[in-house]
């Protein structure tokens, strides 16, 4: 048996996934789609039960990726499929519009009305049972984050799956109900072999919903679009709006009209606190202030601990090398490899542990208590400023953590053009490999002049966020999102998300940093450097003014980003990097290294993202800005000394 | 008198009479409740044409001001 949480955003269906099947779980990918959904299984009396969470939406109206994906999954769900359709019970009216559109599907399912402790404090009391018989299927109250009522609701959905508890039909309005049913009996009649249910399949084309519509058309003759297409006109003019519209009013009014029968509502237990603390977090002017306190402090801890931590990861792996050339020797080929494998594994555990970790911990808190929406709506006007809306925050600011889950993060916009400028400027955000860079090498001269680099970064992502939206002038739909209410995170919500995150880093980039580590030992081996170096000194050089060794660095500062400071005091044979190069040089090269092609496992996110194409195009936006800029860099730069 | 969302006050009761945007942005905003006839509450406005932040059933939602300009209210 498959169970599938279906909710709006911030129902809690994620944390009651969590805690039901917890780190065990997995994304998954339909062919060709971004937008995954998560897969885990767990037991239930002792059979092994499958436990789906699909991204959260407001409806089923396919008009974005999240709601696609949500549709598609429905419709080719297995026969012994059970919808658990996770409710705000604080937000009921709102949210029983996407139980009556589950209710169209026709299939075992059970409500779940989830935060009753938020609803009970909104002054809402609701009787379950009256809501269980007005739609046919069993309801239970549950706390997600408390596991209150879970195990109940998991029992009732397994009954509901075993004894094919469907929904009630429930009318919306005559004309629509009329109208849906004369669709409904011209499917059983004329298209019989349809393989989803004929209700949902004629209220989808009443809605002129875009993927039923490409569904269909292998079902559909001629004759049946002309069909479709008159009912759909009548039904049109007679509400004076798109079907689509049309039929979310009326789900609307009805909602509204189930939430009066089966609610209470009495005056809120006292003054929410939260209200209080919003005034503050959201003020025009303080919300900024403690904004700027809250990433100041989420990046000092990073960093802090990264440093820490850093050191001790680096002298471990030093220390294994240094094992491993007793038994093989330095000069073999053996040795090569294994040295460059355990580059890749110490570089990978050298960045996951001490920075990665802790930023994606911090940032899921963030997120969970909901202040990252606060975030998104007081840095709203700033992202007009680069043509963009709040929303962006998101994959930009985890960009500072890691590039592949910043980019992976753009899948929460909704245009595809917002997405490409979004995805653009996270590859050249800072992430912690090029902070290392920044830190080592402009810090080496002045912290100062590191900290210059983040604010000449800034200017550089305003300017190209500005230029990339004045060649793609498309209308943003702009910010539309809704404030989720504080919480408290739960630890398995926290846990789940940062192992998500890490993931992404450990499938796609850290294979590619084992290898790009071996390649590099291997070109050494052969002694290849010199020629490689000579080959790119017209640019390193020429355009540069940089030492001719820099070229190795910044060839495999593409496989590896962070490597390009130990390699780079490697080449040169010194740690006193400001002795053997001018402060110009540690300057240009940092730019240099901070602007250019993103990584390999970038390059692979962003393909997987955004394709080939688009793949190839930001790695040559980047480096293009990374040579306007060493070239600013190498020219104004003597101006100010 | 019917005026955008983004020329009314904090603290306004406002019915929504009229919504002059794209047929995706009128169904996203259906989505969150904001539909032709509902009564919203303005909670909060930003400066510099930035967001503003309306409260319906409960539930507060961050409108950007391109689209707030698209929302015709009168007051209650």
């Amino acid at each position: 048996m498959e169970f599938v949480l279906v909710g709006q955003p911030n129902s809690g269906k994620s944390t009651i996934f969590n805690k039901v099947v917890g780190y065990k779980s997995e994304t998954a990918n339909f062919p060709g789609m971004t937008v995954g959904y998560t897969r885990g299984s767990t037991y239930l009396n002792g059979d092994s039960v499958a436990v789906v969470d699909i991204p959260g939406t407001y409806s089923l109206h396919t008009s974005d990726d999240a709601e696609l994906i949500a549709v598609k999954y429905l419709l080719a769900a297995g026969k012994d499929a059970v919808i658990v359709n996770i409710i705000d019970a604080s937000v009921l009216s709102r949210s029983l519009e996407l139980t009556l559109q589950l209710m169209d599907l026709g299939r075992p399912m059970v409500i779940a009305l989830n935060m009753m402790d938020e609803a009970v404090r909104k002054g809402i009391r609701i009787d379950a049972r009256a809501l269980g018989e007005l739609t046919g299927l069993p309801v239970v109250e549950t706390v997600g984050k408390k596991g209150k009522g879970v195990a109940e609701l998991f029992r009732k959905a397994m009954e509901a799956g075993r004894r094919k508890i469907v929904p009630r039909g429930i009318e919306l309005t005559a004309d629509a109900d009329r109208v849906a049913r004369t669709l409904r009996e011209y499917l059983i009649r004329e298209r019989p072999s349809l393989p989803w249910n004929p209700h949902f399949v004629a209220i989808k084309l009443l809605e002129n919903d875009p993927l039923m519509g490409d569904y269909l058309r292998s079902y559909f003759r001629a004759s049946d679009w002309r069909f479709v297409q008159k009912i759909l006109k009548t039904f049109e003019s007679s509400h004076r709006c798109s079907g689509a519209l049309a039929m979310s009013s009326i789900r609307h009014n009805l909602s509204f009209k189930i939430f009066e029968q089966v609610s209470h509502v009495s005056h809120p237990e006292g003054r929410d606190w939260r209200i209080e603390a919003d005034k503050l977090l959201m003020h025009p002017i303080f919300g900024y202030f403690f904004m700027v306190v809250v990433f100041y402090l989420t990046f000092s801890l990073v960093f802090s601990f990264g440093d820490l931590l850093e050191v001790q990861i680096t002298r471990f792996f030093t220390g294994m090398t240094q094992q491993v050339s007793t038994f093989l020797g330095t000069d073999s080929i053996w040795f090569a490899l294994a040295d460059g494998l355990l580059m890749g594994i110490g570089g990978g555990v050298g960045i996951v542990i001490p920075y990665l970790l802790p930023f994606f911990v911090v940032f899921a808190i963030l997120e969970d208590t909901g202040y990252l929406a606060r975030i998104a709506y007081l840095i709203d006007n700033l992202m007009h400023l680069i043509g963009l809306h709040g929303t962006s925050v998101l994959p930009l600011v985890l960009g500072y953590g890691c590039t592949v889950p910043g980019i992976m993060a753009t899948r929460i916009l909704k245009s595809r053009r917002d997405k490409l400028i979004t995805a653009t400027l996270t590859a050249m955000v800072p992430c912690s490999a090029r902070m290392i860079i920044i830190v080592g090498v402009a810090g080496g001269f002045s912290m100062g002049a590191a900290a210059l680099i983040y604010v000449i970064n800034i200017l550089v992502l305003v300017l190209n966020g500005k230029v990339m939206s004045k060649l793609m002038p498309e209308i943003s739909p702009g910010l539309l999102m809704e404030i989720p209410k504080y919480h408290v995170p739960a630890a398995t919500d926290v846990l789940a998300k940062t192992w998500f995150r890490l993931k992404e880093f450990v499938v796609i980039a850290w294979p590619l940093l084992i290898l790009g580590s071996i390649v590099l030992e291997i070109i050494d081996y052969f002694h290849l450097t010199p020629s490689v170096n000579s080959f790119l000194s017209p640019f390193t050089t020429g355009v540069l003014g940089l030492p001719a060794v820099v070229g190795v660095v910044f060839l495999f500062g593409i496989l590896r980003k962070e490597l390009a400071l130990v390699l780079l005091i490697a080449a040169l044979g010194t740690q006193e990097l400001t002795v053997v190069l001018s402060p110009v040089q540690l300057f240009t090269f940092t730019v240099f290294s901070t602007f250019y092609i993103p990584c390999l496992a970038t390059f692979a996110a962003l393909s997987k993202e955004l394709g080939y194409g688009n793949a190839f195009l930001i790695s040559g936006i980047t480096l293009l800005n990374a040579v306007w800029l060493s070239l600013a860099v190498r020219w104004l730069f003597p101006l100010f000394q | 008198m019917p005026r955008p969302l983004t020329g009314c006050d904090v603290g306004d009761r406002l019915k929504i009479i009229k919504i002059d945007a794209g047929r995706g942005a009128v169904l996203n905003l259906a989505n969150l409740g904001l539909h032709v006839g509902n009564v919203i509450l303005l909670e909060r406005r930003s400066p510099f044409k930035g967001p503003v932040t309306v409260i319906f059933e409960g539930s507060e939602i961050a409108v950007g001001f391109g689209l707030a300009t698209k929302i015709i209210v009168k007051k209650v």
